[in-house]
């Protein structure tokens, strides 16, 4: 064997090697966005399924720690004693219907607190007989904390449902996400008011998952046509 | 010759259009400001800009290869299809090379 033909064929065995090197990337990050969309998929199937079993706040959740995702939109149940009251101004309901909502802290335990919508500000004083020394079953969805704010902090007013707006007004150590009550009850006896349907749980699934899918496409076309280049002909000039 | 050119082309300015968008509606939007409506509303434009890509790297292919181009020059317009204007400038190009 020459020198030559040996530097040719040391040339031809980089070349596919490099090709194949570029190919199972382009392959692997195909399979990188699948499992994105299989995994963005499944993510939102958690997140917009709802569970009607009920369950106690405290068996699947804890103060001061993030919700985990199969704890957001379960019905929880859990008792104790109001200490707070806010208004939420501007929020949307299941029927797209925007108002400003009653929002109360309700101590759980010692030093537990978790915000609870009770219904709507306007019909605030439905049930003056609660006291704040009235231990109070709750029964409600819990539901993920609020990302964007409604209005301004102040003046009794909180500016989204998220817990963490109001650390700087209680000692008490909060839950996050907040919960859309259902029903309150003392002794078994409930208030009678009317309760907010939360807003409907939406999954934009099918198209960011067809996204993902067109990368998956894009990324395994590129490996084929980078097969396919060592065989391309180009022009030759005479 | 004539067909691919005119499918490049139309192809060239739609991803041309649709990187814009991409880059300069959808990514700001997406990353900089916190409106979920405004997220939900241009939440179209990556899922169509993948798949107009996906064909803009067909219709490049295609013409390219017929015009038995250095390989080169064929990566460089795939890849235009991925950076705003760059696919339109590239078309303004294979125009003035082969009208």
């Amino acid at each position: 064997m020459t020198a030559q033909t040996s530097n040719s064929f040391l040339s031809k065995v980089g070349q596919v090697v490099a090709v194949l090197l570029i190919v199972s990337l382009f392959f692997a990050l195909g399979l990188w966005q699948l499992d994105r969309a299989k995994a963005l998929k499944q993510s939102l199937v958690i997140a917009t399924a709802v569970d009607t079993n009920i369950v106690p706040l405290t068996s699947i959740a804890t103060a001061r720690q993030p919700l985990s995702p199969e704890a957001m939109n379960r019905t929880v149940e859990f008792s104790g004693n109001y200490v707070a009251t806010y208004r939420a101004p501007n929020q949307a309901d299941g029927d797209g219907q925007v108002s400003d909502w009653e929002v109360g802290l309700l101590q759980v335990g010692t030093n537990q607190g978790i915000l609870v919508v009770k219904g709507l500000w306007s019909e605030r004083l439905l049930n003056p007989d609660i006291s704040m020394a009235m231990v109070i079953d709750i029964k409600g969805q819990l539901r993920a904390s609020q990302s964007e704010d409604h209005a301004v902090n102040g003046d009794g007013a909180i500016s989204r449902l998220d817990s963490s707006v109001i650390v700087g007004l209680t000692d008490l150590d909060l839950f996050d996400g907040y919960v859309m009550a259902s029903s309150e009850s003392r002794n078994g006896d409930e208030f009678t008011r009317q309760r907010l349907t939360p807003e409907k749980l939406s999954s934009r699934v099918s198209g960011y998952y067809w996204q993902h899918i067109s990368y998956v496409v894009i990324w395994w076309l590129m490996a084929a046509v980078v097969l396919y280049l060592p065989f391309y002909r180009r022009r030759v000039k005479p | 010759m004539k067909s691919s050119l005119a499918r490049f082309r139309v192809m060239a300015i739609t991803a041309g259009v649709m990187s814009l968008l991409l880059w300069f509606v959808d990514l700001p939007v997406a990353y900089l400001l916190n409106n979920p409506d405004w997220k939900a509303a241009v939440a179209w434009i990556p899922f169509v800009h993948g798949w107009v890509y996906f064909v803009y790297v067909i219709a490049a292919l295609q013409f390219s290869v017929k015009a038995k181009w250095p390989i080169s020059k064929i990566l460089w317009l795939l890849l235009a299809g991925t950076l705003p204007v760059a696919s339109l400038i590239a078309e303004r190009r294979v125009v003035r090379a082969y009208s």
